[in-house]
């Protein structure tokens, strides 16, 4: 066999590894500091505290769950905080306590889920915090600044039927000053793609809970604004399942050097058979609806009734099977997505590698006992995918090997998509 | 003594005059900030103020590098450390060290080594004061009790250490 079994690779394990210990310092300051603490390389009384080293996934990507409309937003506001609809986004706020924080700062927890199937924009740093106080001359608002320092918080994508939280800061210029009474919190610019609204402040006045060690930003040693739905690369793989037909006859097999012997099978020797393969294609949507990727099939299949029969006068006879692999590249366009489905068009091109198994007890030891053929291969098909969830997905496909007309080929497949729905706008 | 700023040091070696081992550039000093070196009994400590965001404006930041000079572990306390502020009526104020999850502690510093450390100090009005001076007769045993620095501030920059 060639060596082609190495160049099938599961790309899709990759998508859950982060990079370990992806902490960057944005502060030297006490208090300040994401990945260290007070007395860390000097402080011989406590073991130095660092950040771990293989952080966990903040969840698994492979296990989304797509986020069901209204389900932030049915609820009337309370003490703690409430929901808002802002084009296709449903935000709520709530009021958390956080005791890593300055008293007078409030911490307010971002729950957001995206109504629609396509990404829309979020830009959190625009959600304007103010304090109510009441003050000895009177009751008194002051706009709370953004805890950003290390300019994390930055207008991001959510994808379609996606849902994320995240955890801020909102500090008072003056330090040392109580925790506001109240603290109310206007969504109206955060939805950049709904164009202008107004939307009521949502106003709280006491903490519905406490926030998580590893939360609010700025503090936090693991993970960025966005992790886990900001920025992910349009990736989907797709293995599928294909029953093929190939016609063995057409073209001849060699045997591979350095054998110190060689022949030549014609292909008449052989007839029609169906070949049994598991594709494996991982692409990447490039732009608008065109992607792009690499293909990678391993397969075989019985010989038909005229195998086995001698190959050459060496005595040298077919086996009762063959393998079939094909590595190469592909290209794609997502033509409409009726009804929950989506079809897309595709074309694969690279080489296809055909190899009838030989009966090796009719070998001698000088003799190959490989019949090999090299085909080239391009391959239309037409695939009508239907969505599980906006991150998986089954598919039906049909194609046909476009330099040998009469084979053809069906497919079921189940695929993985990094971003939810890939993205499309 | 004065440190020179405008130039990065090499990390500090036991031996030789403190300076917090980071370039100035880095931490946004004014150009005439200063810094000062005192012994506090096993330690030498240098204290710098400096600037750097987010620290407000209105807050006060120390850059302390310190080194232990003995042959035994020496503690470290940056909690006996006061900053006080000099008011104009010659009373004084003394700051808050912004320390929001507590984790400034009494720690221990071996034979020879060296650390650094940069702290907030929050005044109690929200306003800097004219001059302020930092006691490090708390910062570990054995201290001289004068080991105290002072400066003053001009316009929004800290300058010239009183003496």
């Amino acid at each position: 066999m060639k060596s082609l079994a190495p160049a099938i690779v599961i790309a899709g394990a990759a998508l859950t590894v982060r990079a370990a210990n992806a902490c960057s310092e944005v502060s030297p300051v006490v208090g300040y500091r994401r990945c260290s603490t007070f007395g860390a390389g000097w402080d011989q009384s406590r073991a130095p505290t660092e950040p771990p080293i293989l952080p966990g996934a903040r969840r698994s990507a492979f296990a989304l769950r797509s986020y069901r409309p209204g389900t932030l937003v049915d609820a009337t506001d309370d003490t703690s905080g409430g929901g808002r609809t802002v084009g296709c986004l449903e935000i709520r706020a709530e009021r958390v306590a956080d005791a890593a924080v300055p008293a007078g700062s409030a911490v307010l927890a971002f729950t957001f889920g995206n109504a629609c199937d396509h990404p829309v924009r979020i830009a959190l740093q625009n959600a304007r915090v103010v304090a109510h106080r009441n003050a000895a001359s009177g009751p008194s608002s002051e706009g709370l600044t953004l805890y950003d320092p290390a300019t994390e918080v930055l207008t991001l994508s959510l994808d379609g039927r996606d849902q994320a939280r995240e955890v801020l800061q909102f500090d008072s210029a003056t330090r040392g000053l109580p925790a506001p009474p109240t603290v109310c919190v206007d969504l109206s610019h955060v939805a950049l793609d709904s164009g202008p609204a107004l939307v009521r402040p949502i106003c709280a006045s006491a903490a519905g809970g406490q926030a998580g060690e590893h939360e609010v930003i700025g503090h936090n040693w693991v993970y960025p604004f966005g992790d886990g739905w900001g920025p992910r690369i349009p990736f989907f793989v797709e293995i599928q399942a294909v029953a093929q037909t190939v016609d063995l006859s057409q073209g001849t097999y060699t045997s591979t050097p350095p054998d110190s012997h060689h022949f030549t099978l014609t292909g008449g020797a052989l007839g029609r058979a169906v070949s049994y393969a598991l594709d494996l294609r991982t692409s990447i949507r490039l732009a608008g609806p065109v992607y792009a990727g690499l293909l990678f099939r391993m397969g075989a299949g019985r010989l038909a009734v005229r195998a086995p029969s001698e190959i050459d006068a060496t005595g040298v006879r077919l086996g009762s099977s063959f393998l079939d692999l094909a590595v190469g590249g592909l290209a794609g366009v997502m033509l409409g997505r009726p009804g929950g489905t989506r079809v897309r068009a595709e074309v694969g091109a690279g080489l296809r590698t055909l190899e009838p198994s030989l009966d090796s007890a009719t070998c001698n030891a000088q003799a190959s006992c490989e019949a090999i053929q090299d085909r080239a291969l391009i391959e239309p098909r037409l695939v009508l995918d239907a969505w599980l969830t906006p991150w998986w997905s089954v598919g039906a496909s049909l194609g046909l090997e476009a330099l040998h007309a009469s084979d053809g080929f069906v497919g079921l497949s189940l695929a993985f998509h990094v971003r939810s729905f890939d993205g499309e706008p | 003594m004065t440190v020179g700023v405008g130039s990065c040091r090499p990390p500090i070696p036991p031996d030789i005059l403190l300076a917090p081992p980071l370039c100035t550039r880095d931490l946004q000093s004014p150009p005439h900030a200063t810094s000062e070196l005192r012994r506090a009994g096993c330690l030498e400590v240098s204290v710098n103020a400096v600037r750097r965001r987010p620290v407000p404006e209105s807050s006060l930041l120390l850059a302390y590098g310190f080194t232990n000079r003995c042959l035994a572990p020496a503690r470290v306390d940056f909690t006996g450390v006061r900053v006080t502020a000099r008011l104009a009526d010659g009373s004084e104020e003394p700051l808050a060290l912004f320390d929001p999850r507590g984790e400034v502690h009494s720690a221990v510093i071996g034979s020879g080594d060296w650390g650094w450390e940069t702290l907030e100090y929050d005044p109690p009005g929200g306003t800097l004061p004219a001059s302020f001076c930092v006691n490090l007769a708390g910062i570990t045993d054995r201290v001289d009790p004068v080991s105290q620095v002072c400066f003053r501030r001009v316009s929004h920059r800290i300058a010239n250490p009183d003496h």
